[in-house]
């Protein structure tokens, strides 16, 4: 599923990562920096990186609604902590800093807040899922033969409502065991 | 007295973050003070501090400041009269138990 465009500064990865697969992201562009490519830019299914010193960078992501005049302080506070803001991409935010005598930092350090995250981020999933399976289905029941209406499209439809489902149960998931280790 | 209740109890991290603020001060000064109060023990995450901090002014606990001349990309907390009579809250029942499991600790004599 990679393309890459390269060249000697630059190198352009489109790669597919989903909400769910943060640990696996992270590991990926940790061996990215370590190989001397560090994440410079992302966008919608893309990872622009630019050439420099190999070093041990730990990657870390935050999903937040932040408000345009909050931005500053946002990233001011993650910036005072150790930690340089890279980029971002939609609500996703992206910060790196250098692992230090191989610890690995975290932005998240007490579980009330870390469940803060992955229920905002499971109300978006639920806010964008919950119209499409209603379209969904009015385009199976009362719209059958009425354009768009075709195999094809019906099929790939499907398919995305079968993702955003499955995004539901991940990041639920990941709550519940969240709120496990609260209780304990 | 009851919107007290229902804010109570208070998370470790929110707990010291708000004790903090009994004086003025901007997100990292909170992050260092929160380590020499806990005694090195708690180091706030960035991402923790900040989701906490939009919460307490959410509930009305702080307020954000004046930004000060000499740091004014830096936003200033400070708590609230609300924010105050929680802790004291807080600390009547964090006292109530360390004291119960003081005394009966004691009285099985370990």
């Amino acid at each position: 599923m990679n393309k890459v465009t390269e060249n000697m500064e630059n190198k352009t990865v489109f790669k597919v990562f989903f909400a769910w697969h943060e640990k696996k992201k992270e590991q990926w562009l940790r061996k990215m920096s370590n190989d001397g490519w560090h994440l410079d830019r992302v966008g919608f299914l893309y990872y622009r990186f630019k050439k420099g010193e190999p070093k041990d960078m730990i990657y870390k992501f935050d999903f937040k609604p932040v408000r345009r005049k909050e931005l500053d302080d946002y990233i001011t506070i993650f910036e005072d902590a150790g930690w340089e803001y890279v980029s971002r991409s939609g609500n996703w935010y992206y910060f790196r800093t250098e692992a230090k005598e191989g610890l690995i930092p975290e932005i998240y350090t007490d579980n009330a807040s870390k469940l803060k995250k992955y229920k905002s981020l499971l109300s978006l999933l639920v806010v964008l899922t919950m119209p499409q399976i209603y379209f969904f289905t009015m385009m199976l029941t009362r719209f059958r033969n009425v354009p768009p209406y075709s195999l094809p499209v019906t099929f790939l439809y499907a398919l995305i409502l079968c993702l955003l489902v499955y995004g539901i149960i991940r990041i639920s998931l990941i709550i519940k065991r969240i709120k496990q280790d609260i209780r304990e | 007295m009851n919107r007290i209740k229902k804010l109570s109890p208070l998370t470790e991290t929110t707990f010291y973050i708000l004790v903090s603020l009994l004086e003025p001060l901007h997100g990292y000064a909170i992050m260092q003070k929160v380590i020499n109060l806990s005694n090195d023990r708690i180091h706030l995450g960035p991402g923790t501090l900040y989701g906490a901090l939009s919460n307490l002014v959410g509930t009305g606990l702080i307020i954000p400041g004046e930004p000060n001349k000499q740091n004014s990309r830096r936003k200033i907390y400070i708590i609230t009269k609300l924010g105050k009579e929680l802790i004291e809250f807080e600390v009547n029942r964090l006292e109530e138990m360390a004291n119960n499991g003081k005394t009966l600790l004691g009285k099985k004599g370990v």
